[in-house]
């Protein structure tokens, strides 16, 4: 037992000092003659959006005039229109992320009202499930591609994504706020897309070009684009705006840590690490404050985690996510061997040196300029404070210099970069935002965007109906709601149109077919998170009876939400030219729709009264439970022939009417059909 | 007695396939079951009545060491020296080869292992370099590469094997990347509990749920009928998969109980030990590439306890591991590989941890017919610089590949990407591990 008093002992130090643990690089930008960092950017406030229905209206003619000049054009019949209730289905499975109630499926058949489509497009762009939609939506584009571990922080902005739409925020405010924000924050908030790819600012730069931008310019990271024009050169400017990503951590009220993005030049970094070098060398590894900084605030992290800790949720793997390698992105410090005298003095010319240099200034100008003294130093120097002067030259010399991407240079007034950066995404005159924006609606809504890939807008790919992608462009980016995307080209005849017969479908070059001039409407498996919300709807009248847990902490709710998603993501085939689209379940998401509770246990819920009320034996007839099923899952009545082999199911005398019609609804909620977007 | 190696070559058609195929024709239902399954089934029959063994005929094994361990506490013990921790060393059974004092039985077993100490990453971020080491490729989100056991999967798995090809214990979840479902991670949280959904529900047996997959079946064909035909072909394949799966009796792999308590003990009783162990079982079962995880290495605070805890539960049970495959003859087909993300620090800092080192660390490998007794690279005598070429991952993906006769070089194209070698041409095996060379 008594091995176990250094560990209480370190531990109860670690929290008595872990406040300091912020004070500590001001403190030593003071005393180091440092630098200061950047004042963090303020951001831009913005009013909340209405709803403009009668531009929606207008903008909806203008598509209708456009794809239908394209249809005259390509010599397309478009498809008949879809009937109510396919569309309404489809309508609430793109704006709400899940299928229709049958009370809501019968209301909708019953109006008369010629303006019942406009409304029902209004009442849900005003739903709070649009809201949660859209957050799933934006995470899966903002964090694709990111390392695996991202999983945690993705969960962190996904409530604050929920939140920024429920309120209507301008989409250039989310923009500003994923790119920008430098807030201190907990669990919920935008930050932590940047703190996902903090390791790698040049990582960060491609994401955020491929999310808001719709451009790939990740390739031209390491050379120049083979089939683009992206430039190296061009890559590393824009990468520049991320130059002085940091993160930071301190603890807050009740012991919790936070965390934010903090703006420090390059100068700053280096010479922040080299006094530590000078310090620890000066007084021995006990004196290595950056290493126990970094040492409590893992600690201090891991253990709050460890609170959180439920299967499938790693505490302290998000940790380390979370504080990363705790300085440079893409970088890791380590202390150095105690250096001997030689190393030690070079070590001091180093810093003495350097310290005169002021903000953003070449920290190195001084040895640079006598290059003979330089490489004298270089070879007296430590291996790691070599290398320290090898990053901090190569860094420098490669993103320095922020410039956008249309070319304009950015001159650097000691302002935030970031927020420079977000500003001229979301501005209007943006040559990409809008188009990348409107490309991505467009796909989501019609299985095919304007412009396929849909995150390469200037890529060698396929491209269609470019006036319209221009004009839905300039729309949306002087507008800055997406919700005038959504309700225009809900509006729209082209959304709502039936789907291609099956003996229709091979008849043309995948190019030429209907679906990619939206002559036709696609077929598109639904995505993870519409089956979950749609399995749950279905199964459970409140939303909360199984699929989710209902402990209130918010971070376990996320990630026990995640992991279910996770669990039903299988592999998604897309034709690209056509949207049409193929999902393939893993083998667990196979077995949570055979045997999970979602769908075994479905029908034995006695607290919904419309189950109860049709699996009572008493009542009703069997042809009426079949089709009350049918519509509550498929959101449309049997068909004749599916009511008749139905029904012989629920005849047999040897299986009890409840087992019976517990076997229709799994079949239901097991069918492709119910997993599909029509 | 539990399913040993041989006892499963001979094994019969397992009874709930037979009985449930002999159901569903005596109920002249066959009709509604895809005839692709009604065939699998009747090949996996033929497969097993012929005595072969069914499943992969390479294995990899590979212990995910998260957090990356410390080289000194573990493989590079740099006894008597600054950087060295204070630890003892353990002779191993080669002449000159030393590893941990927390190493006594995997010191004992060297012969049958290799240590590559030149092992190099380029990455210094846990996120990036633990996708690095597992994808062989710097990460990029320009492609969604395959981690190594997906690839091993692909390359070597056998798709009517009814175990999924590529299974994980704990962990981060990996990924199949443009590999695609079929070669997707089989997760398995903790391998003491039971596999989630994979049994039949309460009041649920295999006629009911037959009964509603013939129901399923109407309206499968009223979608078809009406477009879905593709969306329905491959959701059902996926679905055959799982079916299948929950009717095997190869699932009994992951029913620990059965292996005797001297077992259970040699392995470990943690999280780790009974992954290994189930990783044992599922080798002997066919499946083509497991990884077990074993948490903690990150060892900023309090670097000597912990390793020497983690020692603990790797020491065993790779012990075991090694042992029961060779004994099980299974050693030579099996590579085991364990690792981490980089190495540690020479210097311990002020909380008594050793920080990341990218510059250096190990990489341990067993079996898979590797010339074992030899330690590849080394680092000076305090452990703070390569004496050695480093060994890029690069270079452990050939070497890993050269020995699996997974073909590396073999071009891929990605959806949307530029054709793709499964393993980085770049990378040269290491040769001296390899035994016709």
């Amino acid at each position: 037992m008594r091995r176990r008093f250094p560990v209480l002992r370190s531990a109860l130090l670690l929290t008595l000092l872990a406040p300091l643990a912020l004070l500590r690089p001001q403190e030593a930008a003071r005393t180091g003659g440092n630098p200061k960092p950047n004042a963090p950017p303020e951001l831009t406030p913005r009013p909340p959006l209405a709803l403009d229905a009668a531009a929606c209206d207008a903008l909806a003619a203008r598509i209708d005039e456009r794809i239908a000049a394209e249809w005259r054009a390509a010599g397309l019949t478009p498809t008949p229109a879809t009937d109510d209730a396919t569309w309404l289905r489809r309508l609430s499975l793109d704006l709400r992320g899940l299928i229709p109630t049958a009370a809501e499926v019968a209301t909708f058949l019953a109006d008369p009202a010629p303006a019942k489509r406009a409304r029902t497009i209004d009442a849900f762009l005003a739903s709070d499930e649009f809201a949660r939609h859209l957050s799933y939506l934006w995470c899966n584009i903002l964090f694709s591609g990111g390392p695996r571990e991202r999983l945690r922080t993705e969960a962190l902005l996904r409530p604050w994504l929920e939140e920024q739409f429920r309120q209507r925020v301008p989409f250039a405010t989310i923009v500003e706020g994923i790119v920008a924000s430098s807030e201190w924050s907990r669990f919920t908030s935008c930050t932590s897309f940047v703190l996902t790819y903090q390791d790698s600012i040049e990582e960060l730069a491609g994401a955020v070009a491929r999310s808001f931008l719709g451009l790939q310019i990740q390739c031209a990271q390491c050379h120049d684009h083979k089939f683009d024009n992206w430039t190296q050169a061009q890559f590393n400017r824009f990468a520049g705006f991320f130059l002085d990503v940091r993160s930071d951590h301190t603890v807050g009220p009740g012991g919790k840590s936070l965390f934010r993005i903090i703006d420090h030049s390059p100068e700053w970094d280096f010479q922040e690490r080299l006094n530590k070098m000078v310090a620890q060398a000066r007084r021995g590894s006990a004196a290595n404050a950056g290493a126990m900084a970094g040492g409590m605030a893992a600690a201090a992290m891991e253990r709050e985690m460890a609170a959180a800790r439920m299967d499938g949720d790693d505490g302290q793997v998000f940790a380390e996510d979370i504080l990363g390698s705790k300085g440079v992105p893409g970088e890791t410090m380590a202390p150095a061997p105690a250096p001997s005298t030689s190393q030690f003095a070079a070590l001091e010319e180093l810093q003495k040196a350097s310290r005169k240099a002021k903000k953003r200034d070449n920290a190195l100008a001084e040895l640079e300029a006598d290059p003979a003294r330089l490489a004298a130093l270089m070879e007296a120097l430590p291996t790691d404070a070599r290398e320290l002067v090898l990053r901090y030259q190569a860094r420098r010399a490669n993103f320095t210099q922020a410039g956008f991407l249309d070319d304009q240079e950015w001159n650097d007034d000691g302002s935030s970069r970031r927020k420079a950066l977000a500003d001229w995404i979301a501005a209007p005159a943006n040559p990409w935002y809008g188009r990348a924006v409107a490309n991505r609606v467009v796909s989501q809504l019609f299985g095919t965007g304007f412009v396929e890939p849909v995150d390469d807008l200037t890529g060698a790919g396929d491209r269609v109906l470019e006036e319209l992608h221009g004009e839905l462009a300039a729309a949306f980016a002087a507008q800055g709601d997406l919700r005038l995307l959504y309700g225009a080209l809900a509006r729209s005849r082209a959304y709502g149109l039936s789907s291609l017969p099956p003996a229709a479908r091979q008849d043309a070059l995948p190019a030429l077919r209907a679906e990619r001039r939206y002559a036709a409407h696609p077929l598109q498996p639904m995505t993870a998170e519409q089956l979950l919300f749609s399995l749950q709807r279905a199964t459970s009248p409140d939303g909360t009876a199984m699929l989710l847990p209902t402990d209130s902490v918010e971070f376990r709710t996320e990630q026990s939400r995640k992991s279910r998603i996770d669990q039903l993501k299988g592999n998604c085939i897309v034709d690209v030219p056509t949207g049409n689209a193929e999902y393939e379940p893993t083998i667990p998401a196979a077995l949570f729709l055979i045997n999970g509770d979602a769908t075994a246990r479905a029908g034995l819920l006695a607290d919904d009264p419309e189950l109860a009320a049709l699996f009572d034996p008493a009542t009703p007839p069997a042809a009426t439970a079949i089709d009350a099923l049918f519509r509550r899952t498929l959101s449309r009545p049997a068909s004749t022939e599916e009511q008749a082999a139905f029904a012989a199911s629920l005849s047999d005398p040897a299986v009890p009417r409840l087992r019976a019609l517990e076997d229709v609804f799994w079949a239901l909620l097991n069918a492709t059909e119910f997993h599909t977007c029509r | 007695m539990a399913c040993s190696h041989d006892s499963c070559r001979t094994t019969d058609l397992p009874l709930t396939r037979r009985s449930w195929l002999a159901r569903v024709a005596a109920a002249g239902g066959a009709t509604w079951l895809a005839p692709s399954l009604a065939d699998l089934f009747v090949q996996s029959a033929s497969a097993q009545g012929d005595g072969g063994r069914t499943g992969a005929n390479k294995h990899l094994i590979l212990l995910w060491l998260a957090g990356g361990p410390s080289q000194f506490e573990t493989f590079d013990p740099k006894p008597g020296t600054p950087t060295g921790g204070g630890i003892n060393i353990r002779p191993t059974a080669t002449a000159g080869w030393t590893f941990s004092q927390w190493l006594p039985n995997l010191a004992a077993r060297a012969e049958q292992m290799a240590v590559i100490r030149s092992f190099r990453s380029s990455e210094g971020s846990h996120a990036r370099a633990s996708d690095l080491a597992h994808f062989g490729y710097t990460p990029t989100p320009a492609i969604a590469f395959p981690t190594i056991g997906a690839i091993v999967a692909h390359q070597l798995g056998d798709g009517d094997h009814p175990l999924p090809p590529f299974v994980q214990v704990d962990g981060l979840v990996s990924s199949s990347g443009y590999l695609g479902v079929d070669v997707a991670p089989f997760f398995v949280r903790d391998p003491g509990k039971k596999i989630d959904n994979l049994n039949y529900r309460r009041g649920v047996d295999a006629p009911r749920l037959d009964r509603r997959e013939q129901l399923r079946q109407v309206l499968e064909q009223g979608f078809v009928g009406r477009g879905g035909g593709d969306a329905a072909r491959r959701h059902d394949t996926q679905r055959q998969r799982a079916r299948r799966l929950m009717d095997t009796e190869l699932i009994s792999a992951f029913d620990l109980a059965t292996e005797p308590d001297a077992v259970h003990d040699a392995y470990g009783r943690g999280r780790f030990g009974q992954g290994v162990l189930l990783a044992r079982r599922l080798v002997e079962r066919g499946v083509a590439a497991v990884e077990v995880t074993l948490r903690g290495w990150d060892t900023h605070v309090d670097n000597l306890p912990t390793t020497r805890n983690l020692c603990g539960e790797l020491d065993p049970a790779l012990s075991a591991l090694i042992d029961d495959l060779a004994q099980r003859d299974l050693l030579d087909d099996t590579l085991v590989v364990a690792m981490g993300e980089f190495g540690r620090t020479p210097t311990t800092n002020a909380s008594g941890g050793r920080d990341h080192w990218p510059q250096n660390g190990c990489v341990v490998l067993a079996g898979g017919g590797l010339r074992g007794g030899q330690a590849i690279g080394a680092t000076d005598a305090t452990g703070e610089a390569l004496v050695t070429p480093p060994t890029s991952i690069a270079d452990l993906f050939a070497t890993v590949a050269a020995l699996l006769g997974v073909q590396g070089d073999k071009d891929l194209t990605p959806p949307g990407t530029r054709p793709t070698s499964l393993v980085d041409p770049l990378g040269r095996p290491l040769r001296e591990l390899l035994r016709n060379s």
